[in-house]
């Protein structure tokens, strides 16, 4: 066994182990941590067996199996950036608006931030963007 | 563009300042504004952006109303809850001042005057890049400038100065998405896509020792969100 294979098994192992753990203080979904499970086993069975993949990196037009785990390991962190990019901007517009929801709010004996409604006042111009 | 008539009968001017940490120099600030600016009457509001110090005591003590972010969100965020705070309390002309004392009060009658003379929706402060201003920071306001002028096709004198005034009408067409130092120059792209009517007045470059404001790392950002804004439309 090489050393890059045994590097990549200890490595799936640790990040199986740290999967768990996550779910087991509920930072993760069963869904999700399943989902992990099975990224942290494929990397370990590629590694440990990567004769099982010869087969499929000649239809793919890849020289090497390892070429085949990069560009997929590529892929995966592509997405993963991009949702996580998306989530982070989500949560950061919901977290300014509550923020500036609560201090206009607790200004309200000064009349600003709710309008007779009770409604918390906008802009003009918010409503369009 | 807004219409020049309804420019002509304001009624309260709001002074808009976002501050983080300016125990030391928000009091003075506040003093050196008057109740009343150009016959009409003024609010001071601080909108006090996560400070961990006596910011918001100090605003208070010397009479502006304070307006708190439980955490800080920059400074863009908190120049917009300042602005939606005043248009509520009947502000129909805003100004927007730094709260680290790089603004004379006194250069307030000279920023709302051609807001009130009808001549203008928005009034834009400029420094001269002088001796005063770190060089980093003339670099970066002096280039950034130049290539908002490049991108944008208009040309403003100082695209980062904070020190503006603008009418409430004229509001609706700048209102910012920016939480962050970013926030100037979206106003001004969106500002110049209106076509609102600009003027400028000088003012003084005023720079402290312990300043902490926009970082060349700053600069930066803004110059990706200025590639954005220009490749958005």
């Amino acid at each position: 066994m090489a050393g890059i294979q045994l590097i990549a098994i200890v490595f799936g192992v640790a990040m199986a182990f740290w999967t768990y753990r996550a779910y087991r203080r509920r930072d993760l979904l069963g869904v999700e941590a399943a989902i992990w499970f099975a990224v942290w086993l494929g990397l370990i069975l590629v590694s440990a067996f990567p004769d099982a993949l010869r087969n499929v990196v000649g239809p793919l037009k890849v020289a090497r199996l390892l070429d085949l785990v990069m560009i997929v390991g590529i892929l995966l962190l592509s997405t993963l950036v991009f949702l996580l990019n998306n989530r982070v901007r989500r949560l950061e517009r919901r977290m300014v608006e509550l923020v500036r929801r609560l201090a206009l709010s607790a200004d309200e004996p000064h009349g600003s931030g709710k309008d007779s409604k009770g409604e918390v006042h906008r802009d003009p111009g918010q409503t369009t963007k | 563009m807004v219409d020049p008539d309804s420019t002509a009968r304001h009624r309260r001017v709001g002074v808009v300042i976002p501050a983080r940490n300016e125990a030391a120099r928000i009091g003075q600030v506040l003093a050196g504004i008057a109740s009343r600016v150009e016959d009409l009457p003024v609010l001071s509001l601080v909108v006090d952006d996560g400070s961990s110090d006596r910011t918001d005591e100090v605003a208070r003590e010397h009479g502006a109303r304070v307006i708190t972010h439980a955490i800080n969100l920059g400074k863009g965020a908190a120049m917009k809850t300042g602005c939606t705070a005043a248009l509520a309390a009947g502000c129909d002309v805003l100004v927007l001042m730094d709260a680290d004392g790089q603004h004379r009060a006194s250069d307030l009658p000279a920023i709302v005057a051609p807001i009130l003379s009808g001549k203008a929706d928005l009034v834009l402060g400029v420094r001269r890049f002088t001796k005063e201003m770190p060089a980093t920071a003339r670099l970066g306001n002096w280039g950034l400038t130049r290539l908002f002028r490049l991108m944008f096709g208009a040309s403003f004198g100082d695209t980062q100065c904070g020190l503006r005034a603008f009418t409430s009408e004229a509001y609706a067409h700048v209102d910012w998405l920016a939480i962050d130092y970013a926030v100037e120059t979206e106003m001004l792209v969106r500002a110049a896509r209106a076509h609102l009517r600009t003027v400028e007045v000088d003012i003084e470059t005023i720079y402290h020792d312990a300043y902490k404001g926009t970082t060349p790392l700053d600069g930066l950002r803004i110059l990706a969100q200025m590639v954005r804004w220009r490749l958005s439309r």
